[in-house]
């Protein structure tokens, strides 16, 4: 039985193919992580807001999508949207689920943030008659932003690992690729293996990255304007 | 197609959904709980194979896994039903990332308790089991409600590699009939329900152990 | 002459590459009450914890009624101590801690009765009557079903006593178990202590900042500084007339402060 050979020949080959796929994965990774913090930034502060009624939606969204499959998300975004007349190509259907679905995370990890920013600051702003947009821009946000950049390293990187999903829904990104590859050779060993060890090469990576970008920022934040 | 019509396929979608989570849940916990004690125990042999094990695990997704059981493993001689395949694939998931729960929660016993423990002369195996994981269990348990419902999520993949489960008769239906919003919105309310069950079953867990502990408070020895 | 109950010989033990013990040498007569005083960090609680195997040695051996402590024979040849060979060991020792280390998840009676439960084989129901016995002689006979938690500071340490007790140790190890007390706490637990010195044959190592406590209990008192004993003797002598000037000047900053 060759076949239970790893073939470095074909897997060579194939190498290229994959790697033309993992430049979607990543474009979806970068744009659904955008998605992601502006849909984690604004629920995180919905979650805050004076009106009993938006925060408590905002909290049933939250823990509605959080607890909910990420694939039927997709699945859903990908059957309705045609049915109401927007047509999105797989790439942003996957970029739209997947910040949606990130976005909830994050907006808890922004919420536990905001809420970890000394009282101190709130009443130093209250004092200073700054008002309520300059208190979150100026004050409040850079050093909650900054006590959440690991945790928000760390969706992302879960996010990036969780694009192999949109294959579901026919974008060609690296697992689809590898499956079309493995179906059309009956070779599924290289492959499969190469996009694992890839999606490792890369969350190491994307780990080591998050790890630069704390120590790049003080403990005290950054100025967002 | 009436909603009525559709509900027989998608029960038995959500018996083979339950049927997997019910599988997996054990393999998890049990996985994951050797892994971690290993992890922190262990002589290093044993120790940097529970590492390779875990980090394997957690650096890549369900879905890599999964494919990888189901399509690979049969070309190095092993074949698995779609559902074994599964099972496994969700079951060392999740359990990799049990461990690292187990593991961190150990951590948070005070090194006292295990010095009381050898000075009281516990084997290594009676200071585990009846004076560290004890303790560590309160610490663990919310994490573990929460890797409950991931593992409950991450079922629904299953439905990739051909497994009839609530996923796959949803998206069945779908392309079927076409009534999108309908299915799909029934199918999230139902993982949603089967997700707040499983948090509240941790959570019923959290206050039995709690009990005992929060009497005694953690900090107290 | 009599063999020692307890020998350090030649012990080395290393924190990273910073020897804090080398060649360290201490004998220990049976039923014999030794305290060590000396200033902080000068290994106190590591030469305890040396002994109760809560911390490896580096070098030289230590022994326990003539038996190494950290060698064993195994198929006639000597090697390192494994488990089995540690807990014979251990069974003979016994340490109270300076935080207590009581076990927050069990009521002060199953904090008592569980090592005589698990490692000692007793029936559940001789435990727990050997533990209320203990617990009354600590003096706690009421507070048997009561949580580590709704303890105070006096009491907690009486139960760890009593939980040591428990396991019929022949040496006792006691690190400054009044230190993280309240002053007016302390003598709940030193009293304890006295009525086991005067009435019980243990061997003692105990460490304490209580000199008066230390004068008045100990056969001998040690000064331990930097890993070495610098001048020992019995109380009386080494209290009113320290040779050393180290000691001179250690047990001056005590009548300072
Ligand atoms: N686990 C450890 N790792 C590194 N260094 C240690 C460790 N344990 C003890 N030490 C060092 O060894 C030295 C002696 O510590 P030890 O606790 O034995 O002192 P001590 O005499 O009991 O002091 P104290 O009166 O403060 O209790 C200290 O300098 C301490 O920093
Ligand atoms: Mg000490």
């Amino acid at each position: 039985m060759d076949e239970l050979y790893w073939d470095w020949g074909f897997a060579l080959e194939v190498l290229p193919v994959l790697l033309q796929g993992a430049k979607v994965t990543l474009l979806a990774t970068l744009l659904g992580s955008l998605l992601a913090l502006v849909v984690g930034v604004v629920l995180a502060l919905l979650r805050r807001s004076r009106l009993h009624f938006l925060r408590w939606t905002a909290r049933g969204v939250i823990e509605f999508i959080r607890s909910t499959p990420l694939l039927i998300q997709i699945f859903f975004i990908y059957y309705i949207t045609p049915e109401i007349g927007i047509n999105l190509s797989p790439l942003a259907t996957g970029v739209l689920a997947l910040g949606l679905h990130y976005g909830c995370y994050l907006a808890e990890v922004f919420r536990a943030g905001i809420e970890g920013v000394d009282h101190g600051q709130w009443e130093a702003a209250r004092a200073l008659n700054l008002s309520r947009f300059h208190t979150y821009f100026d004050v409040v946000f850079p050093q909650a932003l900054r006590a959440a950049l690991p945790a928000t390293g760390n969706y992302v990187i879960a996010m990036f690992k969780e694009t192999p999903q949109l294959s579901a829904i026919t974008l060609l990104e690296m697992m689809q690729l590898a499956k079309i590859i493995g179906s059309e050779n009956f070779r599924y060993l290289e492959p499969l293996t190469l996009v694992g060890v890839l999606y490792l090469v890369f969350s190491l990576i994307a780990a080591i990255a998050v790890l630069l970008l704390e120590r790049k920022f003080p403990p005290e934040g950054f100025r967002l304007r | 197609m009436t909603f009525y019509e559709m509900l027989p396929l998608l029960l038995r979608g959500l018996g083979v959904t339950l049927l997997i989570v019910l599988l997996a849940l054990p393999i998890s916990g049990l996985v994951g709980f050797l892994a971690g004690i290993t992890r922190l125990y262990a002589g290093w042999f044993l120790r940097s194979v529970v590492v390779v094990y875990i980090e394997f695990f957690r650096g890549t997704s369900v879905l890599i896994q999964l494919y990888w059981i189901y399509f690979v493993l049969p070309f190095l001689g092993v074949s698995l039903s779609a559902v074994s395949a599964g099972v496994l694939a969700i079951g060392l998931n999740i359990g990799a990332y049990v461990a690292e729960v187990v593991r961190g929660a150990l951590l948070t016993v005070p090194q006292g308790q295990s010095d009381a423990a050898v000075a009281l002369n516990f084997s290594a195996w009676q200071r585990l089991r009846y004076i560290l994981l004890p303790q560590a269990l309160a610490n663990m348990l919310p994490s573990l409600g929460n890797l409950s419902i991931e593992l409950l999520k991450a079922t629904s993949l299953v439905s990739l590699i051909t497994v009839a489960d609530l996923t796959y008769q949803a998206k069945a239906l779908a392309d079927l009939t076409l009534q999108v919003g309908l299915i799909f919105g029934t199918v999230l309310l139902i993982y949603f329900f089967l997700a707040q069950l499983l948090a509240a079953l941790f959570r019923a867990l959290e206050k039995r152990v709690g009990r005992g502990l929060k009497r005694g408070g953690l900090q107290g020895g | 002459m009599k063999q020692p109950k307890i020998r350090f010989q030649d012990v080395s033990k290393f924190f990273g590459d910073q020897p804090l013990f080398d060649g360290f040498n201490l004998d220990i007569t049976e039923q014999e009450i030794v305290t060590l005083i000396g200033p902080s960090g000068s290994g106190k609680s590591t030469l305890l914890r040396m002994l109760m195997t809560l911390e490896t040695i580096d070098g030289g051996e230590i022994f326990i009624d003539g038996e190494p402590l950290w060698h064993c024979e195994r198929r006639s040849k000597t090697v390192k101590a494994d488990e089995k060979h540690l807990r014979q060991m251990r069974a003979k020792l016994g340490m109270v801690f300076q935080h207590f280390n009581l076990f927050p998840h069990m009521s002060v009676l199953r904090n008592i009765a569980e090592a005589p439960i698990r490692v000692l084989g007793k029936s559940r129901e001789q435990a727990y009557n050997d533990a209320a016995c203990l617990l009354e002689q600590v003096g706690l006979a009421d507070k048997a079903d009561a949580f580590p938690a709704d303890l105070s500071g006096g009491q907690k340490q009486r139960v760890g006593i009593a939980r040591t007790l428990a396991m019929q140790p022949s040496v006792l190890l006691l690190d400054e178990i009044t230190s993280a007390l309240d002053p007016e706490l302390v003598d709940e637990v030193l009293d304890v202590i006295r009525q086991l010195a005067a009435t019980q044959r243990y061997t003692m190592l105990l460490v304490t900042h209580e000199m008066y406590f230390a004068r008045e209990i100990s056969d001998r008192v040690c000064f331990l500084d930097q890993g070495r004993i610098v001048e020992e003797g019995r109380p009386e002598q080494l209290f009113s007339q320290p040779q050393s000037p180290r000691t001179q000047s250690f047990l001056a900053s005590f009548l300072r402060s």
